[in-house]
């Protein structure tokens, strides 16, 4: 079976590069039928793929260890699941799910494109059959899935650190979110080699940005809970280079999704948005680059290996192609719109963008620092927390006041009078919630109490825009509260799925400020009955019990927490020690995280030393508002679906901006 | 406008050039770097045994040898010992070199995670 | 098993090759084998229906401020007048563009009735004799 993958790989290959070469012949002479057919090789090149990759997953179910990759990646005794997630736990299957994701998107892009940019479309093909290209390429001649071996008896494994559901669900949601933005990157070149002056790529990629941009954010986020409740240290972003991978065509995206509404609505930008579309993409080929080569060193990236200098060929190309293709049409790009004030919606938009740029070069800096350090100086240099934390504080900050700002601001030009009536109630509430706050204590981290202020702002902000519409609804002659509320989020799903969004992001905010700014550690060796206070907490060490659990051997040090006079109940933290064939146990870190529903504050508590007499070294984290971060994730997602939502008004109207065009087109 | 946008690029890029040429980044060294250097760096390499002594008491003590080479270094560490650590495992740490003994900063150790690090197959 | 691969990878080539050839199996003598897409005079028009929905985007915008007390009656007062010889002009320009053809396009406006909250923003309202 593996020749049938390998056959399937080849196949694909040949198709992408048809759908390339034929592509871009058939647009540039005007050829339907080579279009058409070039269109047909990039739907078959997924056909191709889903076959290469139903051999593996079979492989991969099977346990046939005569594959090198389900050797290396599984073992009998692994369940079902984690031996499904080792498709993409590998290099080579984590390539052939990218071929897979890129081949579904590219295919889906070419077909529904048609509606909104039919003569996009023959552009698209060639560009996205080309990137496909790159992927196949490395699947063929490079990393193949498909080697093959004697079988050995069993396979290496998965280690047990990485059997979880994150697991299972963290690394293809990042994917879909990288590839997703080949897309709207394949949509603008395709309007510049078309020549095309108007929006009409935007307009066709817009939902396609808008879910790779939660995919990816959405992806972040299990990341980061994944590495606070399963590799606990006691945090949840360590600033390592794998996780700013995917941080940074993350901020490129969200510059990028604020800056084609000004594009929308008035024709500014345009040279800008291209610009930030190609850094997007580019940033998400790195980032599928940086954590495969070794070429910066963190604790994920994979073994030096010789797929490195393949990528940084591609990202060399892929940028390359797409500068060269904005310089040549940049006279297309021309736009007499000015900016009229520093005091609008677009000029906020704009200082957003500014901001969101600087935070991303910032950690692509910090990222290759030691790349350049090492070519520059003989020896590489890295930037740690302190440089992102800096950065982080000083353009995140302005960039949440600034979402609290941008409702406020009408377009075009704002004047004093009106800043003064719509700034009054937000800003009242933030400077109030500022006197609170230094009143209770948070003075002791400025950060802390300048995030804290901007977000009551900034919530302030939203949650008036919300009142205000529903009240104007409501003045209409809705029926009632409720209905005016929905109908106000129906008729304008994306200002109101954005505010929602903003909310997440604010929670987000505090839920980070919080945790970090105004965290309590305590560190110390506890002897069975012995006590020790953190923060609020009493805990009380009571005993060590050793148990047999399905795959490992347990340790874990009781308990006793208490706050004040409330007992709290009794939790545990300790480790684990998985037995591997031939090798000394495998132990994993079990932190004891106890959540307060009400405050959103965790106690948690790591077992760092256990000693053979029975003490244990603990290390114990009091993080207040830390639940506010995964809160904010599922109120992201729930604004990104309300702005993503069809919406039938909208689709009418593009209809017949296009359809009239077709119309009058052919009675000439 | 442009003007606007190319004097705040010009002045991140000098911020940024600032912050880490002085503020700076530590120096990352493999072992056979290390002579000579009194300030503290950055120290990557595989972990080799005998591992002894209590990271939590006096300092665990091992040696840390070049990834690809010979040249190793003992090292005292105190502080979280991350539960992948074992001898051969690449472990990063930062520190400094004192008396022929690389001192390191409490809990700064850190292995790479094992998952797509696959152990060398014997062939 | 390597028989059965190889009939199966077989199987999957040839459908690939049918599927891409599809094209030119189905239409061999085409009547025109040009790429359906608009030509000058289209893109222009798009260009010009582009400008009259951002004009009347943002008429509607103005409208949603004003109403939701983002923007107070003087600024809106100013503005309006503005959006709405920009929406006009942008109206005319495509009318204009009709104008040379046989028949003159019908301007369908019914889909900005979703403005219907705001009274004053409707098309018909703009001045200069709109066609409606």
């Amino acid at each position: 079976m593996p020749e049938l993958g390998r056959a399937a790989l080849v196949i694909a290959l040949g198709l992408a590069v048809y759908g390339t070469i034929a592509g871009a012949y058939a647009a540039s002479s005007r050829k339907r039928r080579l279009a058409e057919s070039a269109q047909n090789a990039l739907l078959a090149a997924f056909a191709a793929t889903v076959v290469a990759s139903a051999v593996l997953a079979a492989a991969l179910v099977r346990n046939d260890f005569g594959f090198t990759y389900v050797a290396d990646h599984t073992s009998r005794d692994l369940p079902l699941g984690y031996t499904l997630s080792a498709f993409w736990g590998g290099q080579e299957g984590s390539l052939l799910l990218w071929l897979l994701v890129l081949t579904g998107y590219a295919s889906a892009a070419a077909a529904f494109g048609r509606r909104a940019g039919r003569d996009l479309v023959p552009w698209v093909v060639p560009i996205l059959s080309g990137v496909c290209v790159f992927f196949a390429f490395l699947l063929v001649a490079v990393a193949s899935p498909f080697a093959t071996q004697p079988p050995p008896a069993d396979g290496l494994g998965l280690n047990p650190s990485l059997q979880n559901p994150y697991m299972l669900i963290h690394p293809p949601l990042l994917y879909l979110g990288y590839v997703g933005l080949a897309v709207p990157w394949a949509f603008a070149m395709g309007a510049l080699l078309a020549r095309q002056s108007d929006e009409r790529w935007i307009v066709a990629t817009r939902r396609w940005t808008l879910s790779a941009w939660t995919f990816l954010g959405v992806g972040q986020l299990l990341g980061a809970h994944w590495a606070y409740e399963e590799v606990g240290w006691g945090g949840y972003y360590a600033w390592d280079p794998v996780e700013n991978a995917a941080l940074m065509p993350w901020l490129a995206a969200t510059a990028f999704l604020h800056s084609v509404m000004i594009q929308e609505k008035r024709g500014m930008l345009r040279v800008w948005n291209m610009l930030l579309v190609v850094l997007a993409f580019c940033l998400s080929l790195f980032g599928t680059f940086l954590t495969r080569s070794g070429i910066v060193s963190s604790i994920h990236s994979f073994t030096q290996s010789s797929i490195g200098p393949w990528f940084v060929f591609a990202i060399c190309v892929a940028t390359a192609f797409s500068l060269a293709l904005v310089l040549g049409r940049l006279p297309l790009l021309r736009t007499h719109t000015r900016l009229e004030s520093l005091v609008s919606r677009e000029a906020t938009f704009l200082y957003n963008n500014l901001l969101l740029v600087a935070l991303c070069l910032t950690v692509l800096w910090g990222v290759v620092f030691p790349i350049v350090s090492e070519a520059v100086r003989g020896e590489a240099v890295t930037v740690g927390p302190p440089y992102f934390n800096f950065f982080l504080r000083a353009f995140g900050l302005p960039l949440l006041l600034l979402m609290g700002i941008g409702p406020l601001i009408a377009w075009r030009r704002a004047s004093l009078r009106a800043l003064r009536r719509t700034f009054l109630v937000p800003l009242g509430a933030a400077l109030a919630a500022g006197a609170v706050l230094l009143a209770l204590g948070a003075g002791s981290s400025i950060p802390g109490v300048i995030g804290y202020t901007f977000a009551v702002f900034v919530l302030a902000s939203i949650s008036l825009e919300f009142v205000r519409g529903t009240q104007a609804r409501r003045a209409l002659g809705a029926s009632s509260w409720l209905s005016a509320f929905g109908s106000l989020v129906a008729r304008n799903r994306r200002r109101y799925g954005g505010y929602v969004v903003h909310a997440a992001i604010v929670l987000l905010a505090i839920g980070v400020v919080g945790s970090s700014a105004y965290q309590t550690v305590g560190e110390r060796r506890l002897q069975p009955g012995e006590t020790m206070r953190v923060g609020d907490y009493d805990l009380g060490y009571r005993s060590l019990v050793r148990r047999q659990g399905a795959n490992a051997t347990e340790v874990r040090a009781l308990v006793d927490v208490r706050r004040g006079d409330r007992e709290l109940g009794q939790i545990e933290a300790g480790k684990n020690s998985y037995p591997i064939l031939g090798q000394q146990p495998q132990t994993t870190n079990e932190v004891a995280i106890r959540s307060d529903r009400l405050t959103g504050e965790d106690l948690f508590v790591i077992a760092d030393q256990i000693d053979p007499g029975g003490a244990v070294y603990f290390k114990v984290l009091v993080k207040p508002l830390v639940n506010l971060i995964w809160l904010a994730g599922v109120v992201f997602v729930l604004g990104s679906l309300i702005a993503l939502w069809p919406d039938a008004r909208e689709q009418r109207r593009l209809a017949a901006r296009l359809a009239r065009v077709e119309a009058t087109g052919a009675r000439a | 406008m442009r003007l606007v946008i190319a004097l705040s690029v010009a002045a991140l890029l000098a911020v940024f050039l600032l912050y880490t040429s002085v503020a700076g980044g530590t120096p990352s060294l493999q072992p056979s770097e290390l002579k000579g250097r009194d300030g503290r760096v950055a120290l990557s390499g595989e972990a080799i045994g005998p591992v002894t002594g209590n990271a939590r008491g006096e300092g665990l003590r091992f040696r840390l040898r070049d990834v690809e080479g010979t040249a190793s270094v003992p090292v005292v560490y105190t502080g979280s010992v991350p539960e992948l650590f074992r001898p051969g495992r690449a472990v990063h740490l930062q520190g400094r070199l004192r008396n022929g003994t690389f001192v390191a900063v409490p809990d700064t150790l850190t292995t790479k995670c094992p998952s797509k690090y696959s152990p060398k197959r014997q062939s | 098993m390597s028989v059965l691969a190889l009939c199966l990878g077989a199987a999957v080539a040839v459908a690939c090759v049918l599927w891409v050839a599809r094209p030119f199996l189905a239409d061999p003598e085409p009547v025109d084998d040009r790429l359906d897409e608009p030509d000058e005079l289209e893109r222009r028009r798009l260009a010009l229906a582009e400008e009259r929905d951002r004009a009347l985007a943002a008429l509607k915008e103005l409208e949603f401020d004003h109403r939701t007390g983002t923007i107070s009656d003087e600024d809106y007062r100013a503005e309006v007048g503005l959006l709405r010889r920009q929406a006009a002009g942008a109206l005319r320009a495509l009318d204009l563009r009709a104008a040379g053809r046989p028949e003159r396009g019908r301007l369908d406006e019914s889909v900005y009735d979703e403005a219907d909250w705001a009274t004053h923003s409707r098309p018909d309202h703009i001045e200069e004799g709109e066609e409606r």
